[in-house]
């Protein structure tokens, strides 16, 4: 086994009013997702994400193509090996924690009761166990979403802004259930807007815009094809200047520096963040295509 | 499969039994069929058979009012607010959770009808109804006739908002009761085209007059068993065809 997901030429079209404007919301998205990875899907509003999350979990039907999971199986038969998390988790407020659990767990297959305490004191909400989740705040609500998530320990999560709304704390507490269930082998697959999180957790990254795939490989790659900046003394008036190159353009840059007679003074690589890389991917100015 | 489902219906009961729409409906019905107690004696000679009326008719508008409100909102809320979709992605079907949608307002309707029975005949016998078990007959043609509108609710409520489906389904209510009048005069009717499409109108659209069996207990007109079983298997199928249109509906829907 070696994709844990699998996309083939997914297309979606949205008919609006009466069927006079189509939307292309998806436009031949493919891709595949290694095994063990933490997959980031990066994309900005209206890019398709949440459009491919519901088809992954075939709550949209695809216009064409096909999501595959663990290689060969549909999202029907590999759902038992999967938990999903939804972008507004909402539950039956009148419900605790334990009471909702012990529902989810009714309909999941091999489901053990005793996994219900484990995970809440895993999401750190064993405290409110027997309070109403109709008074929850965000943040509880999102660590409730997660552990009915991991209730049957699936093999790959999907979550879809798992740390919208979140304060820093909660924040950084999601972050560190998902590396420590990454850690355990399994694969994650989430969308975000919070690059600095992503960075943290994902070392996979598929990022997409109008429905077009711009990017799909692992983040190191990506953080390694990083821009240099060059100081150099000009030639013709003395004083210091500075310009900014794609690796790729490193050298012709500098023989064309040289060439003018300038006197290259410095050259050092820029410590990139996801957030710069990200921004130039979707400005169409990163030299990295995807794998 | 089916305990997962009976999972679902029972948590769709407990969502139910935690509605406002839940206790207007059930208020409605208790108020109406208590009232038939001070309306009763306004009917000089006929004190008993007003009382029965009335106090049916207040059972039937509470479990109308449940059924067409839980089945204009039940899944669309939980469509809209996203909470379908955490047990859609676990080990269900779209069509056994639609199922378990219908078996928890089943349950609702049972306790609503049983609650309503209690008082209806509480009331009946204060006004001198003796105890017969033939009391039940009207509650099992309000119980059917509300599963029809609730599943019709449930249908409509697929493809359009909440509000819509609540208008459009006691719209239906008001014209299933109509059916059975324009039947008959479509038979009166010289039009030769229309006598050719009477007959067929019922197969149509319901005719829930039909399941409309307060007039028996009020007057001691009973029908034969024959009769009460055909109607309610008559019912019955309008049930299974809106529930079955609602499966394939939602099977092909896109939950965005």
């Amino acid at each position: 086994m070696n994709s844990v997901i699998r996309v083939e030429d997914v297309k979606k079209d949205y008919f609006v009013g009466l069927k006079v404007t189509k939307v292309e919301a998806l436009k031949g998205v493919s891709f595949e997702i290694p095994l063990g990875s933490v997959t980031c899907f990066l994309g900005p509003n209206g890019s398709g994400k949440s459009t491919f999350i519901k088809i992954a979990t075939d709550l949209v039907r695809p216009t064409s193509g096909k999501v595959h999971f663990f290689d060969t199986l549909t999202y029907s038969q590999a759902r038992a090996r999967i938990g999903f998390v939804p972008e507004k988790p909402t539950f039956p407020g009148f419900l605790t924690p334990l009471e909702l659990l012990g529902f989810v767990g009714a309909i999941s297959k091999g489901f053990k009761k005793d996994k219900i305490v484990e995970t809440l004191q895993a999401v750190d909400l064993y405290y409110a166990k027997d309070r109403p989740c109709g008074g929850f705040s965000k943040g509880m609500n999102q660590r409730l979403a997660l552990a009915q998530a991991l209730l049957s320990e699936p093999d790959l999560l999907i979550l879809d802004e798992p740390f919208n709304g979140l304060d820093p704390d909660s924040r950084l507490n999601s972050v560190e259930i998902l590396k420590s269930y990454a850690k355990q082998g399994k694969s994650i697959f989430l969308t975000s807007h919070l690059l600095e999180d992503v960075q943290k957790v994902c070392d996979f990254l598929v990022v997409i815009k109008e429905g077009n795939v711009l990017y799909k490989g692992d983040v190191q790659s990506l953080l390694k094809t990083t821009t240099f900046t060059l100081d150099y003394k000009s030639s013709s008036t003395g004083e210091m200047l500075s310009l900014k190159a794609q690796e790729s353009d490193l050298n012709t840059t500098l023989k064309s520096l040289l060439e003018q007679g300038h006197r290259i003074w410095n050259l050092r690589p820029d410590n990139q963040e996801l957030t710069d890389i990200y921004k130039m991917l979707l400005e169409g100015k990163h030299a990295v295509s995807g794998s | 499969m089916l305990s997962q489902v009976l999972s679902l219906s029972h948590l769709t009961f407990m969502g139910l039994s935690h509605k406002k729409i839940y206790f207007v409906g059930l208020s409605i019905g208790t108020l109406l069929t208590l009232l038939s107690l001070i309306l009763g004696p306004l009917g000089f000679e006929e004190e008993k058979r007003l009382s029965i009326n009335f106090g049916l008719a207040g059972a039937q508008v509470g479990a109308i009012f449940l059924a067409v409100l839980s089945g204009a909102t039940l899944l669309k809320e939980e469509l809209e607010n996203q909470s379908a979709f955490i047990f859609l992605s676990k080990d269900i079907t779209r069509s056994q959770y639609l199922l378990s949608k219908f078996l928890g307002f089943v349950f609702s309707l049972l306790i609503t009808l049983g609650i309503l029975s209690g008082f209806f005949y509480v009331t009946s016998f204060l006004t001198g109804l003796e105890w017969t078990l033939k009391i039940l007959i009207p509650f099992a043609g309000i119980f059917i006739e509300a599963l029809v509108l609730f599943t019709f609710a449930m249908l409509i409520s697929l493809v359009t908002s909440s509000l819509l489906t609540t208008g459009l389904s006691f719209c239906f209510f008001l014209i299933t009761h109509w059916v059975q009048t324009l039947e008959y005069l479509i038979k009166e009717n010289a039009n030769a085209y229309l006598k050719t499409v009477g007959p067929f109108i019922s197969w149509v659209v319901p005719n829930l007059e039909g399941l409309n069996w307060k007039s028996h207990l009020t007057y001691g007109e009973w029908e034969s068993i024959n009769f009460y079983f055909l109607s309610s298997a008559y019912g019955l199928c309008w049930v299974i065809v809106f529930l079955g249109t609602s499966i394939v509906v939602f099977n092909n829907k896109d939950l965005s």
